[in-house]
């Protein structure tokens, strides 16, 4: 194994390159977003030719570089180059005579950009690079049948002298035929297979790919074995930080309150108006920052089922339909809307029992009344209450933030589609609502409502001295609470 | 402290205290840090990200004031903690001095000065052992229980209470993050605590011995509910520890005799006294002073430790943002290689051109000839060659590989008679590249007349961008621009748009046959009506209607769309009126007359809405278009059956009432009571789909009534038409419209046809 060396000439040595070719269209720039997490690397469409240079990227692990990925204009007219390099040679190339070949073609008119006659020269672009490479990845669309053109591109491929690691992209669709693909390339000798969607990653995907690498080249195990350790740690790295946002917002929201005189059903309603809105754009910050962890621009986001548009949540966190779409029981939230407003009329001595239970069970859906002490006792005895966001509205929240996150991690930068969710994530959306850790979650949501001040939901922040570490300390006991609903979800 | 000083040492604790400071600093004024300096420079630092991180915070513009700040907020907890060991010296000095402050004529109680001096502290001790056992939550606890903690707290309100402004806020907060959580919070809690006491203990013990010095006391021991016997063995075991220490203690009989009934005072025995306050000193020394020195310099040490093994937390929010720019794990190199001005054009003609110039040659007259090229399997086992009524193949075959491509080109080049036409088969899936490209101008080269490209697969891609993603607008035009690509690809292999055709084999229908013919036959996509199906050339009549209008405004009077309706009928005009009996329309001018007029339309909309199928019905739209079609189609029959100018009908007051009348059964008909959701809007959307609807049905002429909704049914897909956003505005969407309904309503038909 060979350790990187200090001098840095011996260091540069080691970092490994590699060049991505294939058929035109068949996602190697996605392929390249992907490994970069990059989604404004290239251009990605539908289409034929839509990349016709070669740009690569340096992937760095601790800050050095350690693979060089080169994105190349697709291999459109193999058969043609085919020909062209056997019609030099009268007949089939010779193995060990195919390096020199490729060399004579890439040095003649055919292969020459500014010349008309370069009829091959985007061929040519790509196997130069391929010929820089120490390895190079060949990605197939899965979905297509094996056709001669493939078997053309990888004879003219294994005439470059150089480990092809075969990547069979778009293997999420039904059309896709992996195992016809595998038997075609182990008969050409290549065993070493990667299996990716660009679509649709998980994350074991990219680690295999990277693991498949590795086999393949000895004198690059050391840097690329940092890779995949350093990917590793950064994604786990990333959920934790995401669900460190996540709890943030719910600590923020959860703690967040307003005093309003309490059976004015007018005025509450009024008062409520702001507390929501506050709590609505809160909840667009939060997910803004995760976007924006995940390296994802704003209008990747527009969607059907995961309502996000325009990096926005289409349907209103306080509508009866966004605790239907997730499960929560809207009905329960009634109830808790209702109780809250019987324990203001016990406070006042029951003066209006009817007036706030109904009207408790009126706005049940959305907010609760939440007591505390202190200042909040004299605000009671004034009649005035505290109006607080409820349980249900909390967990809606922490499930929608959750089933984005979720959708996020397991998306690719290629993907051009906005984010949705599929049959698999409405079953995660299943998963977190049988999700029974409600317990622990509400014993929370009930410390954080002791501490107003910990919200941040007001004009001016001020953090008091003491309240900082154990709003820390929740946060993270929060997070860990998200943290394993995510993973509730993604076992299932 | 200073953050420029020590630039290129390694980070201290204080740094990074430093650098928790900066990222509430930047929580609370998210605008004002001016950092992208900062952002390089700490990018270029040797290290890995945390350190990165403690470097960009030092490099901050506000660093100095942040540490300015840190310095008077921990200079403010300092005090108090000084201020707290004069506080614990006093109050051990009294303490000691109101322990042995009896009066003369008593003796000391010897358990009572132990209580008061080491009891209260001793309680503590075993608290603060046991809220250490718990890891996670000991500071936490430790910053509110202990005296360490208050001392902290109250050093943090000094700061507050003196500096307002921002900076200090940060500075105490991120005082606490560090000072009041973790292992650092743990033992620096538990150092000032043992400190405090250890003052306490030392300035007791020192008015101890001052006292015991100067003052002559006697000690002694009382019991009410105890006895003797378990006294004397308490004090025992209480002077084991300082005997061992070295410390002189009370021997058995002493203890024995130093029990006082409470009456007279015993005789004052002077070694025994000796003893007893040697106990009381030894106590102090072994159960006070020595334990909290031995702690307080286990917690320094661990202090200490914790703060040089304190570590930036990475995976909070707000130091997590920075690894994207502190850390790049991606640097992107550009392009490295650009593209080309142009990309190459002459597909291959060079190697094509001596075929083309043997097959100019040959005069043509054999069968059509028919390639498939990359076509998937499903389509050569079960639709190869395609069932063109009345033509016969010369199939060539399947074309995959380089040695199929060899062995079509010869056998083109090597056949006696040229064939009367060439179709080349594609499919839709396959991307089109130059490779495809340069074969298909060889293929052109090969023959003299233009080969025919026929572009199947186009469901099958349909069904894949609806799986990628369904329900997206993106999709017609994913489709479109692949059609486009195929059009460049084919225009530069030298075959022209009119011999490119959409047409999929797999779901070859009685209509795209006769295209197919048709295009076999003439060479050319054909005008003539007679080959062209009607409902094509209905379609066409629709485009170019919404072509007009959509310059117009949206609105669509009612004789502009009765004309359309009558123009689509008289496409139909030869055939057998069948579909006036079907709408129950008479076929004399007389019952056409104005005064029955009105109540027809409304029989012939109820009609037509009739046979719409359950799904549609529910769609208030596809209903109000089910009866304008049936009441225009009316209208057109009479336009028809007399040819008046349709504008000169007298019948537009009943027709908005008629169709009323099916759309809104409970209602009274009242027209022009509520214009708003009156049925007929006259919008494009509606006129394009009545039209349509009226089309179809003429289509469909001669069919049984059940086969006419179940084709409808298959037909219409957009049930929610209903959504505004699904409209049509202008002739584009009309037109792409009009082509997937003709799709479908083609698959339908084939499928009535042949079941």
């Amino acid at each position: 194994m060979s350790e990187p060396v200090t001098s840095a000439g011996a260091s540069v040595s080691t970092v490994l390159r590699v060049a991505v070719v294939g058929h035109t269209n068949t996602g190697k720039t996605s392929l390249l977003r992907t490994l970069t997490r990059d989604e404004s690397f290239g251009e990605v469409s539908d289409r034929p030719a839509t990349t016709r240079h070669v740009e690569g990227a340096t992937l760095m692990v601790r800050g050095r570089p350690a693979v060089e990925l080169y994105d190349t204009p697709g291999l459109e007219d193999s058969t043609g180059l085919l020909d062209l390099l056997e019609s030099a040679a009268g007949g089939r190339v010779a193995r060990g005579d195919g390096l020199d070949r490729i060399r004579r073609f890439l040095a003649s008119a055919d292969a020459d950009a500014a010349s008309d006659a370069g009829r091959f020269q985007q061929e040519a672009k790509a196997l130069r690079q391929v010929l820089a490479s120490d390895v190079s990845l060949y990605v197939i669309d899965a979905r297509d049948r094996v056709l001669g053109k493939h078997r053309d591109e990888l004879e003219i491929l294994a005439m470059c002298a150089r480990p092809i690691v075969p990547v069979l992209n778009f293997t999420a669709s039904p059309e896709a035929q992996i195992q016809l693909w595998r038997d075609h390339l182990s008969r050409a000798n290549l065993h070493a297979v990667a299996e990716f969607d660009t679509v649709v990653v998980d994350d074991q995907t990219e680690r295999r790919l990277l693991e498949k690498m590795r086999s393949l080249l000895d004198q690059h195990q050391a840097t690329l074995s940092g890779l995949i350790q350093e990917r590793e740690q950064l994604r786990a790295g990333l959920i934790t930080t995401s669900c460190r946002v996540i709890a943030d917002m719910l600590i923020d929201v959860a703690a967040h309150q307003v005093s309003v005189p309490a059976m004015d059903r007018g005025r509450m309603d009024q008062a409520m108006e702001p507390l929501r809105q506050r709590v609505r754009e809160r909840e667009q910050r939060c997910v803004e920052q995760l976007l924006q962890l995940h390296r994802f621009s704003k209008d990747d986001l527009a969607a059907s089922d995961l309502p996000i548009s325009d990096g926005r949540w289409g349907i209103d966190l306080f509508s009866p339909a966004a605790m239907k779409q997730f499960g929560v029981r809207a009905g329960s939230a009634a109830a808790a809307g209702a109780v809250a407003g019987l324990t203001i009329d016990a406070m006042v001595g029951g003066l209006t029992l009817g007036a706030a239970t109904a009207l408790g069970a009126a706005i049940g859906g959305a907010l609760g009344l939440a007591h505390t002490h202190g200042r909040r006792l004299v605000d009671r005895v004034r009649g005035h209450s505290e109006l607080a966001v409820d349980d249900s509205t909390l967990r809606l929240l922490m499930i929608r933030q959750s089933a984005l996150l979720s959708a996020l991690t397991r998306r690719g930068h290629a993907s051009v589609a906005p984010i949705r969710m599929g049959s698999a994530d409405q079953t995660r959306t299943h998963a977190y609502t049988s999700h029974r850790n409600s317990k622990a979650e509400k014993s929370l949501f009930d410390e954080i409502r002791q501490h107003p001040g910990w919200s941040r939901l007001q004009a001016a922040p001020n953090p008091s001295a003491w309240s900082e570490s154990s709003r820390l300390n929740v946060q993270e006991e929060l997070a860990r609470i998200v943290q394993s609903m995510l993973q509730r979800g993604a076992g299932e | 402290m200073d953050p420029a000083s020590d630039h290129h040492k390694l980070p201290r604790f204080d740094d990074r205290l430093l650098a928790e400071t900066a990222a509430v600093w930047e929580q609370l004024e998210p605008f004002a840090a001016d950092d992208r300096q900062a952002n390089l420079e700490a990018r270029d630092f040797e290290g890995d990200f945390e350190l990165r991180l403690v470097e960009r915070a030092r490099l901050l513009p506000i660093a100095s004031t942040l540490a300015d700040a840190l310095r008077h907020v921990r200079g403010a907890i300092s005090l108090v903690v000084f201020l707290a060991i004069i506080a614990a010296l006093l109050a051990g000095a009294a303490t000691a001095r109101a322990a042995l402050g009896t009066p003369r004529d008593e003796p000391v109680n010897i358990f009572h000065v132990l209580a008061a001096t080491l009891g209260p502290q001793t309680i503590l001790l075993a608290l603060w052992i046991g809220v250490m056992f718990k890891r996670h939550s000991a500071s936490g606890m430790l910053s509110i229980v202990s005296l360490g903690g208050l001392a902290v707290r109250a050093g943090q309100w000094l700061a507050r209470r003196v500096h307002p402004g921002r900076a200090y806020a940060s500075a105490v907060a991120g005082c606490s993050r560090t000072f009041l959580r973790g292992s650092v919070g743990r033992w620096t809690f538990s150092s000032i605590s043992h400190a405090l006491w250890l003052s306490f203990n030392i300035s007791c013990l020192s008015m101890l011995v001052f006292l015991l010095s100067t003052r002559q006391y006697s000690f002694a021991w009382e019991t009410t509910i105890l006895s003797a016997e378990s006294y004397e063995p308490l004090t025992r075991a209480i002077a084991s520890v300082p005997r061992a220490a070295g410390f002189l203690t009370p021997s058995d009989d002493q203890i024995a005799a130093g029990r006082w009934n409470g009456t007279t005072p015993p005789p004052f025995d002077a070694s025994a006294s000796q003893a007893w306050s040697a106990l009381l000193v030894g106590s102090l020394v072994v159960y006070g002073i020595a334990p909290r020195l031995l702690l307080l310099g286990l917690s320094l040490g661990r202090a200490r430790a914790a703060r040089r093994r304190y570590r930036l937390d990475t995976a909070r929010p707000e130091f997590a943002r920075w690894r994207d720019v502190l850390e790049p794990t991606v640097h992107s190199m550009g392009v490295v290689d650009p593209s080309p001005q142009s990309l190459p054009t002459g597909l291959g003609v060079a190697a094509a051109h001596q075929t083309a110039a043997k097959a100019s040659s040959r005069k043509a007259g054999g069968l059509p000839a028919v390639i498939g090229y990359e076509l998937p399997p499903s389509l050569h086992a079960n639709a190869w060659p395609p069932a063109i009524h009345g033509t016969r193949w010369h199939d060539l075959g399947m074309v995959d590989s380089r040695d199929d491509r060899r062995r079509v080109l010869s056998e083109l080049a090597q056949a006696t008679q040229e064939p009367a036409s060439l179709v080349i088969v594609c499919s839709l899936t396959t991307t089109p590249d130059r490779g495809v490209g340069s074969f298909l101008a060889e293929l052109a080269a090969a023959v003299s007349i233009p080969p025919l490209l026929v572009l199947t697969g186009g469901q099958r891609l349909r069904d894949r961008q609806a799986q990628n993603a369904s329900g997206m607008p993106a999709i017609a035009s994913t489709i479109e621009s692949r059609l486009a690509d195929w059009h460049a690809m084919a225009a530069s292999a030298g075959i022209v748009r009119s011999r490119v055709l959409e047409l999929d084999l797999e779901h070859l229908t009685r209509a795209s046959q006769s295209r197919l013919a048709a295009l076999l036959a003439t060479g050319h996509l054909s005008a003539s009506a007679s080959h062209e199906p009607r409902f094509d050339l209905a379609c066409s009549r629709i485009i170019a209607f919404a072509d007009e209008r959509s310059n117009d405004s949206r609105q669509v009077d009612a004789a502009a769309q009765a004309t359309l309706h009558a123009e689509i009928a008289r496409l139909y005009g030869d055939a057998p009126p069948r579909w006036r009996t079907l709408l129950h329309l008479p076929s004399d001018a007389a019952a056409l007359a104005p005064a029955s007029l009105a109540s027809r339309l409304s029989a012939s909309a109820e009609r037509l809405s009739a046979m719409l199928p359950d799904r549609l019905k529910r769609s208030p739209r596809w209903l109000a278009a089910g009866a304008t079609a049936g009441a225009l189609g009316c209208v057109a029959a009479a336009a028809l059956i007399s040819p008046v100018a349709i504008g000169a009908l007298p019948i537009w007051s009943g027709l908005g009432a008629a169709i009323a009348a099916v759309t809104q059964p409970g209602r009274s008909v009242k027209p022009d009571a509520s214009p708003n959701d009156s049925p007929d809007d006259g919008s494009l959307d509606r006129v394009v789909r009545s039209a349509a609807l009226f089309a179809m049905l003429l289509e469909l002429q001669g069919f049984d009534e059940r086969i006419i909704t179940r084709v409808l049914d298959v037909t219409v897909t957009d049930a929610d038409a209903d959504d505004p956003a699904q409209h049509m505005r202008d002739a584009a969407e009309v037109e792409r419209w009009l082509d997937e309904l003709r799709h479908r309503f083609d698959l339908a038909l084939a499928q009535e046809v042949r079941s």
